[in-house]
C-alpha cells in the first residue's frame, strides 16, 4: 500500500478548459462578439454604410448636386434614379450617400474628441481628491441643467452654423457625460485590491494610471461613446434640419430631410428616405454599443 | 531565533524589525446631507506590537477589530492619524528615517484572493514584473526573466502560466501569483492579510507549505493576518489578538493557545467548532454580534459582552500589561490593585 | 426505514449545458434522510454540493437538466409543474444562504418578509401572522424582536440577519431544511451560536437537515450524517464518526488532513496533490483517481461500486475495504 506522508511537488496545471492558449480579455470578448448574431448583423450593416461614404464617388450613380427640375420628386424604382429624386431633381441615392459621409463624420468626431477630453478629465477627477473631484464634477453639474439638444442649438446659434461649429456645440454636449461616466469607472477601480498592490509596490502614480486604471476604464468608456454616435448623427441632423449645422447645398440627411418635408403629400416614400437613413445608421450604433456591453459582461469563473 | 541577516540589515539580530508604537486611525463616520457626523469609526486606537527578524507574529480578530486596517497603515496606503512604526531601527516618515517609498521595497503585502487581486488586462508576466519595473526601474526584459524566476518558486511552470491572464486560473493560482508579485521588489517582510482564507482547506494547505519554504529559504519576516485561528496556531510564533481597535492580549503562540488569559481570546477559542462528533459544543461563551466601531464603549471595548464586567472596566480603559514574560494582556483583572474585585487572585489561563 | 423518509433522493444529476461542453456538475446522488436527521455534505468548490442542493428546490437556471427522483415527504417533486414547486417552497421545504444579505428583500421589513411567508403559504390572517413572526424572531434569539419586525435587512448585523433568515426559513415549519454554507461568511463567535441555534431548533422542531459546507468542523457540530462529495458524487457516506474515525476514502483522509485541528503547529502540511477535475471532462472511471496515492489501473477504468464499510457506511473505492482494516 502506498505511503501517503507529506506532499510531493504538485503538479499545478493551468484550467484547460479556457483552451490551451493564453486569452486576454479583449480576445475573450472578440469571441462573444462573433457568436453574437445581432450585433453582427448590426455590424455588417454598419460597415456597409461606411464604406459607402468612403467610397461615395463610385457608388453614386449622379452627381448628388446636380439637378433638373424637368425631374423633380420622381418616386422609388425610376429608372435611373431607383430611389427617386428629390424636389430640385436630385439623385436621392447619390444624396445619400455623399450625406453618408457628412453625417458619419458629423456623428464620430464630436464623440471622439469629448471622449478625448472628457475621458481625461473624468480620470482626473476620479484619481484626484476630494477638492479636484468637486471642482471638475460641479461644473460638469452645470451643464447637465441643459437638456443637450437645447444646449447644441444655443451654442451653434451664438457661434454660427456650418460643419465645424456642429461638430465643436456637439463636442461641447457630450463632454459632461463623459466625464460623469469616467469618473464614476475610475472611482470604483481605484478601490480595486490590484490598484492598492500597485500603490504598495511603490510605482509613480503615472505608471499606475497608464498600467492598471487605464486598461480597466477604456472598455466602459468605449461602450458609451460608442451609444453617444448614434445620438450625435441625430443631433447633427437635428441642427441641420434647423439651418444651425451644414448648409446647402451639400448633401446631408438631416437638411434633405428638411428639404424633402414640403414634399410629403406629394412623394412620402422618398421624403421619408434621408429619416430612415439616419435611424438605420443611429441604430446601428446603438445596437453595437449593447452588443459590445453584453460582451464585455463576462462572468469570471468560479 | 538565529536568523542570517539579509544585506539591507541595519540594526542587528536583536532588533525588531518592526516596531509598532501607539498606532491610530479614525474615520469620520458617514453623516446626513444636513449635518457632518462627529462620529468616528475608531478602526485602529493605539496598538503597539513589534516582529523579530525571521519571526511570524499572527494577527487574530474578528470584524471590525482593524487589523486589515492596521495592515494598510503599516504600509501607508492609509495614513495614520498618529502612532509611529519603526523598521529596523528607523522611523518611517521621520527626519533621518526611512521614506514610504523605501519602506515599500522592503515590506510588501499579500493580498486575500478575490478576482480584483490581480489587474484583469494584464497578463501574469505583466503583473509580477510590474513592481520592479516601475518602482526600481529594471528593463522590462529583465524584470520578466525574474517574473519567471519567481513563478518557478512559488510552484508555477512559467511556461505554462507567464502569459495567462488571471481569469483562467484558480484561486490557489491566483494565490501563489499574489505571493510571487509580493516577492518581486525583494521585501524582507510580508504582510498577508487573509492570504489564505478564500482558499479550499486543501488548496489552503499547499499555500501554507510554500509560505513556510519561502520564508525558510528567503530569511523572511512574516505579519499574518487572519480570522482563521487554526491557520494562526499553524504559522505563527507570536499571536495579537485584537478586539475593536485594540489589542486585548498578545504572547508566544503556545502561551494564548493554551494559557489564553483575556476573556475575549478563551471566548474565541472557545468559539472554534469541536471536531469530536461525541463532545459538541454545548453553549457559547459569547451572546450577539461584534459591535460597531462606531462610538464603542467606554473604558474597556469588550465590558458589553464580558461576564466579568464591573465599574472601573467602564472608567478606565485597561493598558497592555505584561503578565509572565512576553505574555501581555489588556484587563483589569490581572492587574493586582486596578479595583477589580478579581483582580490579582488570577494567574495566566485562568477559566 | 418505518416511516416515510422526511426526503428521498434517488440518482441526482445535473447537467450544464454551455456552447461547447457540457458541464456534469452533479453525478448521480442518492441518500434518504429521516424526519430530525441532519445530513452533513461536506466538498470543496467545484464539488457540486450547492447545485445538488438547489436542484432539490429546481432553483437552477434554465440551461440545466435535472435526471433522478427527488421525493418529499412522500410526494414525488421530480416533474412536478411550477405552480406546485411554489407551494412547496418556503412551506414544506426552505433553504438558508451564506449571505443573508442577498437572500432577504431590502425593500421589505423582516416582519413583513416573514408574514407574507405565512399568509400566502398557510393561509393564516394577518395578525396572527404578526404575533406568529414575532414569536420566531424570540425563538432565533433576536434581542428586541418586537421592534426587529419592523426593521429593514440593512439596519440589522450581519449575525442577526443570519437569524432573522432562519426565523424566515422556518416560518412554517418545513419538513427538510437546507442550509447553504449558512455559517461560512460569519465571524467565528457567531457562528458557533448560529450553529447551535441550527441544531436546537432543529431537535425542537424534528425538521431534516442538508447542510452544505467545506468546514469540517461546522458539519461536525451539526450533523448526524455526514456524505463527502467530489465530483458531483457521495464518495462517503456513513455517520459522522465512523466517516471522521474511518475515512475509507482516499479523498476523505486527505481533506481531513489537510484540515489544521490537531496537526504540530510549524509541521509540513498534508495535502492532495494535483487539482480538481474538469468537470466538463470527467476521467473515467474514479474521479478522484488521477490524485490519489492508493490508485491502481483499476481505478483509472471503472467507477468504483458503493462498498459497505460498516453500520450505514459506504465508501466508493475499490480500495476501501482494506483501506479500513489496516485502519481498525
Amino acid at each position: 500500500m502506498a505511503d501517503v506522508s507529506t506532499i510531493l511537488q504538485p503538479i499545478i496545471l493551468p484550467d484547460t478548459s479556457a483552451g490551451a492558449e493564453p486569452r486576454s480579455y479583449w480576445s475573450t470578448v472578440g469571441e462573444r462578439l462573433v457568436h453574437d448574431r445581432i450585433t453582427l448583423a448590426v455590424g455588417a450593416v454598419l460597415l456597409c454604410v461606411i464604406l459607402l461614404a468612403i467610397f461615395a464617388p463610385w457608388a453614386a450613380t449622379h452627381d448628388p448636386l446636380q439637378g433638373s427640375v424637368l425631374r423633380r420628386l420622381k418616386p422609388v424604382g425610376t429608372p435611373g434614379f431607383f430611389l427617386g429624386t428629390d424636389e430640385i431633381g436630385r439623385d436621392i441615392w447619390s444624396r445619400l450617400v455623399y450625406g453618408g459621409r457628412l453625417s458619419l463624420i458629423c456623428g464620430v468626431t464630436p464623440v471622439a474628441l469629448a471622449t478625448l477630453i472628457g475621458g481625461t478629465l473624468g480620470l482626473v477627477a476620479g484619481i484626484g481628491g476630494r477638492v479636484v473631484n468637486m471642482a471638475i464634477m460641479r461644473v460638469v453639474d452645470v451643464f447637465y441643467a441643459f437638456p443637450s439638444v437645447l444646449l447644441a442649438i444655443a451654442i451653434c446659434g451664438v457661434i454660427g452654423a456650418g460643419i465645424g461649429n456642429t461638430m465643436l456645440s456637439l463636442m461641447i454636449v457630450f463632454t459632461p457625460p463623459i466625464v460623469r461616466v469616467t469618473e464614476s469607472l475610475t472611482a470604483q477601480v481605484k478601490n480595486r485590491d490590484f490598484v492598492e498592490a500597485a500603490r504598495a509596490s511603490a510605482a509613480p502614480l503615472h505608471a499606475i494610471i497608464r498600467h492598471q486604471i487605464l486598461p480597466n476604464v477604456l472598455g466602459g468608456m468605449l461602450v458609451y461613446a460608442t451609444s453617444l454616435v448614434g445620438i450625435s448623427i441625430i443631433l447633427s441632423a437635428g441642427l441641420s434640419f434647423l439651418g444651425l449645422g451644414v448648409t446647402p447645398p451639400n448633401p446631408e440627411w438631416g437638411l434633405m430631410l428638411n428639404a424633402l418635408r414640403q414634399a410629403i403629400f406629394v412623394n412620402p416614400i422618398v421624403a421619408a428616405l434621408p429619416g430612415l437613413a439616419i435611424v438605420l445608421t443611429s441604430l446601428c450604433f446603438n445596437l453595437l454599443s449593447d452588443g459590445l456591453r453584453s460582451a464585455m459582461d463576462i462572468k469570471l469563473p468560479s | 531565533m538565529n536568523v542570517p541577516l539579509s544585506s539591507d540589515d541595519r540594526g542587528g539580530t536583536a532588533q525588531p524589525l518592526l516596531i509598532v508604537r501607539d498606532l491610530k486611525k479614525h474615520f469620520p463616520a458617514k453623516g446626513s446631507f444636513w449635518r457632518l457626523s462627529r462620529d468616528k469609526v475608531q478602526a485602529v486606537d493605539g496598538v503597539s506590537f513589534s516582529v523579530a527578524k525571521g519571526q511570524t507574529v499572527g494577527v487574530v480578530g474578528e470584524s471590525g477589530c482593524g487589523k486589515s486596517t492596521t495592515a494598510r497603515l503599516l504600509l501607508h496606503l492609509i495614513e495614520p492619524d498618529a502612532g509611529e512604526v519603526i523598521f529596523d531601527g528607523e522611523g518611517v516618515g521621520a527626519p533621518g528615517g526611512i521614506g514610504v517609498r523605501d519602506l515599500r521595497l522592503q515590506m510588501q503585502m499579500v493580498f486575500q484572493d478575490s478576482y480584483s487581486s490581480l489587474n484583469p488586462r494584464a497578463t501574469i508576466a505583466d503583473i509580477i514584473a510590474f513592481g520592479p519595473r516601475m518602482a526600481k526601474k529594471v528593463p522590462s526584459r529583465q524584470a520578466h526573466d525574474r517574473a519567471g524566476g519567481l513563478l518557478e518558486q512559488v510552484g508555477l511552470q512559467p511556461s505554462l502560466f507567464a502569459r495567462r491572464y488571471p481569469h483562467e486560473l484558480s484561486g490557489g493560482q491566483r494565490q501563489r501569483i499574489n505571493i510571487a508579485r509580493a516577492l518581486a521588489l525583494e521585501p524582507r517582510m510580508l504582510i498577508l492579510d487573509e492570504a489564505v482564507s478564500a482558499l479550499d482547506k486543501s488548496v489552503e494547505a499547499q499555500i501554507l507549505n510554500l509560505l513556510a519554504d519561502l520564508r525558510r529559504d528567503l530569511g523572511l519576516t512574516y505579519l499574518f493576518i487572519s480570522h482563521d485561528l487554526n491557520v494562526v496556531r499553524h504559522v505563527s510564533d507570536r499571536v495579537v489578538v485584537m478586539y475593536l481597535g485594540r489589542i486585548v492580549e498578545a504572547g508566544d503562540v503556545g502561551a494564548i493557545f493554551r494559557r489564553p488569559s483575556h476573556p475575549y481570546t478563551q471566548a474565541l477559542l472557545r468559539a472554534m467548532p469541536s471536531m469530536d462528533p461525541d463532545r459538541r459544543t454545548e453553549a457559547s461563551l459569547l451572546t450577539g454580534d461584534p459591535p460597531n466601531p462606531i462610538n464603542p464603549p467606554s473604558g474597556c471595548r469588550f465590558r458589553t459582552r464580558c461576564a466579568f464586567a464591573e465599574e472601573v472596566c467602564a472608567r478606565v480603559p485597561p493598558a497592555l500589561d505584561d503578565i509572565a514574560g512576553g505574555h501581555q494582556v489588556a484587563c483589569h483583572m490581572m492587574v493586582p490593585g486596578s479595583g477589580h474585585s478579581r483582580a490579582g487572585t488570577i494567574c495566566a489561563g485562568h477559566d | 426505514m418505518t416511516e416515510t423518509p422526511a426526503i428521498d433522493v434517488e440518482n441526482l444529476a445535473v447537467r450544464f449545458q454551455q456552447r461547447d461542453r457540457t458541464i456534469h456538475a452533479v453525478n448521480g446522488v442518492s441518500f434518504r434522510l429521516a424526519r430530525g436527521e441532519v445530513l452533513g455534505i461536506l466538498g470543496e468548490s467545484g464539488s457540486g454540493k450547492t447545485v445538488a442542493l438547489r436542484s432539490l428546490m429546481r432553483l437552477l437556471p434554465h440551461n440545466c437538466g435535472i435526471a433522478g427522483r427527488v421525493v418529499l415527504d412522500g410526494e414525488d417533486v421530480t416533474a412536478a409543474s411550477e405552480s406546485r414547486l411554489e407551494e412547496l417552497r418556503g412551506n414544506r421545504i426552505a433553504m438558508i444562504f451564506q449571505e443573508p444579505a442577498t437572500a432577504l428583500d431590502p425593500v421589505f421589513t423582516i416582519g413583513q418578509q416573514i408574514i407574507e411567508t405565512l399568509v400566502r403559504h398557510l393561509g393564516m390572517p394577518r395578525r396572527d401572522a404578526r404575533r406568529r413572526a414575532l414569536e420566531w424572531l424570540e425563538r432565533v434569539q433576536i434581542p428586541s424582536a418586537r421592534r426587529r419586525l419592523d426593521s429593514y435587512p440593512h439596519e440589522m448585523s450581519g449575525g442577526m440577519r443570519q437569524r432573522a433568515m432562519i426565523a424566515l426559513a422556518l416560518s412554517c415549519s418545513p419538513t427538510v431544511l437546507l442550509a447553504d454554507e449558512p455559517t461560512t461568511a460569519l465571524d467565528v463567535t457567531v457562528q458557533i451560536q448560529i450553529l447551535l441555534l441550527l441544531r436546537e431548533l432543529q431537535r425542537e422542531l424534528g425538521m431534516a437537515v442538508i447542510f452544505v459546507t467545506h468546514d469540517v468542523g461546522a458539519a461536525v457540530e451539526v450533523s448526524d450524517r455526514l456524505a463527502v462529495m467530489y465530483a458531483g458524487r457521495f464518495v462517503e457516506t456513513g455517520a459522522v464518526r465512523d466517516v471522521l474515525r474511518k475515512r475509507a476514502h482516499p479523498y476523505t483522509e486527505g481533506l481531513l488532513a489537510a484540515n489544521l485541528h490537531g496537526v504540530e503547529p510549524g509541521s509540513r502540511l498534508m495535502t492532495i496533490a494535483g487539482a480538481p477535475p474538469n468537470l466538463a471532462a470527467l476521467p473515467p472511471g474514479c474521479s478522484f483517481a488521477p490524485r490519489c496515492a492508493y490508485a491502481l489501473p483499476l481505478c483509472g477504468e471503472t467507477m468504483p461500486a458503493p462498498v459497505i464499510c460498516g453500520d450505514g457506511h459506504v465508501a466508493r473505492c475499490w480500495r476501501a475495504e482494506e483501506r479500513i482494516k489496516v485502519a481498525a
